[in-house]
């Protein structure tokens, strides 16, 4: 071996682990879950609840947290205050302000008999991502019950691998899966859910050969329904479609229909996929349950999923980063999905609770 | 030494290759509910056109009432829809050097080809509802044979549920030809 390249691969490595030691503890900063309700009489519960979360998720991860007040502190330096609403494109600034890796606010409703509808939104500032979910949840009786389980979808959305995950998938229902596999290696997936008693639906599988493969599933790895979504941000206000007295018709009507196809596909496409899942479900005579996205690597070995509750046109569940050591990599995959999907969702704060004998 | 080195690596990879492609030819078979005998099938074959026949004439030779069907019938989702069209718009928006725009725009047509998908599958189910009613068909039936000397694969889908029932992947042995794997297949599937 050449002694002399020794220091130079040492400071390399050196090098290429900093940013991760450097790291350190991730920061999560919560804003405000601002009072939709128009009743002044809610609006202590637009900082009681940021700060029970931050609370809870602390007890539960080793993370810095940055209550409502602090993250208002840290903005005034900026000459800024928080503010209980933000458009997407204003996320990365404030995310970079605040030096958070996750910004946390949201919105709550209060619904009949004394519900609560909370709204949440997660962005995570490395990969400018935007997590939201819906929780709904009983007001007077149940508020602890309401910060845990919210609680407990953050961390486990910021968990490695991430997931969420709003009910148990109970075997026997019926799913269609939509995946980048093909072929024989498209029925090894079927026969892993098929041995644990799922019903799968002709979607993709009546198909020789799938025009989805290993680049166009990563279509389906953003998802926006009306109650939940994942998705990066974007912001099409910051697209130049200059115009002027320079431009002639042809230019004008271009910019039109850009704007127009943006509107509709972009802008409202959660009403377009409520729209497409009440289609589906009448097109199987309201006999699919869910739809699902699996995207795979091309080796196999790792693998996102995505789950749409057809009937209730929400999306239900996510994981992403989740990998085996199978030497069937997709039943092993699939093992692994079907485990967790019909999984009763835990809840880490039942066993302090009962000795604390709450 | 470095020989033996070179060999264990090589070794090494090899056993890694040789699981991978072992775990893609292995034989998978799920039967959830048995094709009744004597129902209407149609029945799809991707493989050459004297194989097709051999298929269908095994199926009528196990009283299966067999409908004339072409997979071309179904129609497929690239002869409708090309992403390449999308990613022309989306530059024709973008701004030199402005990726955001772009990417947003992309997102755009990302929703839009979503969607095809989406009402790709449903008008594919309405259809399969339509070869159900007017045809008489019990049994959606697809088998390749492409590859019979190597892997075949089929799978049954029961038209009044849309229910996957029985899927295969069957390793040709060393005796097989197209067939005793259609045969084979069709055994399989009846759960005789």
């Amino acid at each position: 071996m050449n002694y002399k390249i020794f220091p130079v691969l040492c400071a390399l490595i050196t090098t290429l682990l900093l940013p991760a030691v450097s790291h350190g503890r991730p920061v999560v900063a919560f804003g405000y879950l601002g009072n939709e309700s128009g009743q002044i009489d809610y609006n202590y519960i637009e900082t009681v609840f940021p700060a029970s979360f931050a609370s809870s998720l602390q007890s539960l991860r080793d993370i810095q947290v940055m209550k409502p007040d602090q993250v208002n502190a840290a903005l005034n330096r900026y000459g800024a205050t928080l503010r209980k609403n933000y458009k997407t494109s204003d996320l990365p600034d404030l995310a970079e302000k605040l030096q958070s890796d996750v910004f946390v606010f949201g919105k709550f409703f209060p619904l009949e008999e004394n519900r609560i509808k909370i709204v949440l939104h997660l962005y995570v500032r490395g990969s400018r991502e935007l997590f939201t979910f819906t929780d709904i949840g009983r007001m007077e009786t149940q508020i602890y019950r309401i910060v845990d389980r919210v609680s407990v979808k953050i961390v486990n959305f910021l968990g490695e691998p991430s997931r969420y995950r709003a009910a148990a998938i109970p075997s026997g229902s019926r799913i269609g899966i939509v995946s980048n596999l093909n072929g024989a290696e498209a029925n090894r997936l079927y026969m892993a859910f098929m041995k644990k008693d799922y019903r799968v639906l002709s979607i993709q599988s009546a198909d020789f050969h799938s025009r989805i493969d290993n680049e166009i599933i990563n279509k389906f790895k953003y998802i926006r329904t009306e109650n939940n979504s994942y998705r990066d941000i974007e912001d099409f206000s910051i697209s130049p479609l200059l115009t002027g007295t320079w431009a002639g018709k042809g230019h004008g009507d271009t910019l039109a229909a850009v704007k127009r196809i943006y509107n509709v596909y972009n802008r409202d496409y959660e009403k377009k996929v409520t729209s497409s899942m009440k289609r589906m479900s009448l097109a199987f005579n309201d006999g699919i349950d869910y739809l699902m996205f699996i995207g795979f690597s091309g080796s196999r070995t790792a693998a996102w999923v995505r789950c749409v509750d057809v009937r209730g046109g929400d999306f239900v569940w996510m994981e992403t980063g989740v990998i085996t050591n199978d030497v069937d990599p997709v039943e092993g995959i699939v093992n692994g999905l079907v485990h967790r999907m019909t999984d009763e969702i835990r809840n880490p704060f039942e066993s302090r609770k009962s000795g604390l004998g709450r | 030494m470095k020989l033996i080195r070179y060999i264990s690596v090589a070794l090494v990879f090899n056993g890694v290759f040789v699981m991978l492609s072992c775990s893609s030819k292995q034989p998978v078979r799920v039967l959830r509910q048995k094709v009744a005998a004597g129902s209407g099938v149609a029945v799809l074959v991707d493989g050459p056109n004297n194989i097709k026949n051999v298929v269908l004439s095994r199926f009528m030779g196990s009283n299966f009432k067999v409908v004339a069907f072409n997979a071309a019938d179904l129609y497929a989702m690239k002869d409708v829809f090309d992403i390449r069209d999308f990613k022309k718009v989306s530059h024709t928006v973008a701004r030199e050097g402005d990726g955001r725009s772009l990417a947003s725009m992309e997102r755009t047509f990302d929703n839009v080809y979503k969607l095809h998908v989406y009402n790709f599958e449903i008008n594919k189910a309405e259809t399969l509802r339509e070869i159900r009613r007017n045809w008489n068909v019990n049994y959606l039936v697809l088998l390749e044979l492409k590859d019979w000397e190597e892997v075949s694969w089929g799978r049954a889908i029961n038209l009044d549920t849309f229910e996957l029932i029985w899927v295969e992947n069957y390793p040709a042995r060393y005796n097989d030809d197209p067939v005793t794997i259609v045969d084979h297949f069709i055994r399989s599937m009846t759960g005789r």
